[in-house]
């Protein structure tokens, strides 16, 4: 059992560094290429923790060599459309003004079903109302609406909008975070001001707390722990 | 590109590290074999103590490779050369006959974890 959580430990450190190297994108939506050596390194990493009689060797090296692979197509992706269009293939348009591309539709093997249910999930009922809907590569679906048909901005309006700019976290679950407040050019003598306004010593009482630019404060009180 | 050349720079470390871990394999395991087969020879010639330590010597190089081999190689294959190594060396100090197959098998057991490691058609498909 020792060497099970050895092992286990040591390849789980060996993914989180490769998936870390790879980028956040491994976290959300996946290219083609990144799909395939996320399979892969779970799969692979999985044989040696549930066999002891095959070297970790044999787990810990695929994953290596599989982020070195990783590292450099996405490398290439980068510097030439050309490998990229040949690694993840290019975006398709399934509806162009509101004309659903069956040619498309067919080739990307998308059914009507698919193609209904994620318009639905965008809460688009009526196909006519679509300019264009673009199949990604990395297989989302997005939608652009007529001009007509989009939201209203306050731009188009001509309404003056106030933005408080983006808040920044003062006090997270108790625990102040001091570069966040030099970077909102306030002091620990403002903090503590602001928290006695809310009858409130001790940072231990502060769940959460964020100040905009604007200067204001979102603050909530830390529930007490039964 | 820095992280590209790094990424490649390892891959190419890895693949000489490979190759050069498969030549340590073969080296090792040939020489085991070439040892056997004067063990036998030995016991073919009517010396079956001389045999009898011709194998014990090989199997402590065997064994005391054992720490490289189980970083390597699949600790099965391992297991089974050992119970090979032990098996003919209870079959030479016992006074029954050995047949020669027995001395054969250890040498095609320690074959075949080289054939298992060497890069080719057959073991790559």
């Amino acid at each position: 059992m020792g060497i099970v959580f050895f092992r286990t430990l040591i390849i789980y450190v060996s993914l989180v560094f490769a998936m870390r190297l790879m980028g956040k994108r491994q976290l959300g939506e996946l290219e083609l290429s990144e799909l395939v050596i996320t399979v892969l390194i779970s799969d692979i990493a999985a044989h040696p923790l549930q066999d002891i009689g095959i070297p970790l060797m044999n787990g810990v090296l695929p994953i290596i060599i599989l982020l070195c692979c990783e590292l450099i197509i996405s490398g290439i992706i980068v510097k030439s459309n050309r490998a990229k269009e040949f690694l993840c293939g290019k975006p398709c348009f399934l509806i162009v003004n509101g004309v659903i591309d069956q040619k498309q539709m067919k080739k990307n093997r998308v059914s009507l079903d698919e193609l209904a249910e994620e318009l639905r999930g965008q809460s688009v009922l009526d196909i006519s109302l679509i300019k264009y809907a673009i199949l990604e590569t990395d297989g989302r679906l997005n939608i652009v609406l007529f001009p007509s048909e989009r939201p209203v901005t306050a731009g188009q309006m001509c309404v003056i909008t106030s933005d408080g700019g983006y808040p920044a976290i003062i006090v997270n679950n108790g625990k102040l975070v001091p570069q966040n407040l030099l970077l909102c050019g306030k002091d620990e003598n403002w903090l503590r001001n602001e928290l006695s306004a809310r009858n409130v010593s001790d940072l231990k009482d502060v769940y959460f707390m964020s100040v905009n630019d604007a200067g204001q404060v979102y603050f909530a009180k830390a529930e007490d722990e039964k | 590109m820095k992280r590209e050349f790094v990424a490649i720079a390892i891959l190419l470390a890895l693949l000489a590290l490979s190759l050069m871990n498969v030549r340590h394999i073969e080296n090792k395991t040939m020489t085991l074999a070439e040892e056997i087969e004067e063990a036998g020879e030995l016991y073919r010639s009517g010396d079956p103590e001389g045999s009898a330590a011709r194998v014990q010597s090989s199997m402590e190089s065997w064994l005391g490779w054992e720490s490289y081999s189980h970083i390597m190689l699949r600790h099965s294959e391992i297991d089974l050369v050992t119970d090979a190594y032990f098996g003919l060396l209870s079959e030479i100090e016992s006074e029954d006959t050995v047949p020669e197959a027995s001395f054969g098998a250890l040498i095609e057991k320690l074959n075949d974890i080289v054939n298992k490691e060497r890069v080719g058609l057959g073991s790559l498909l």
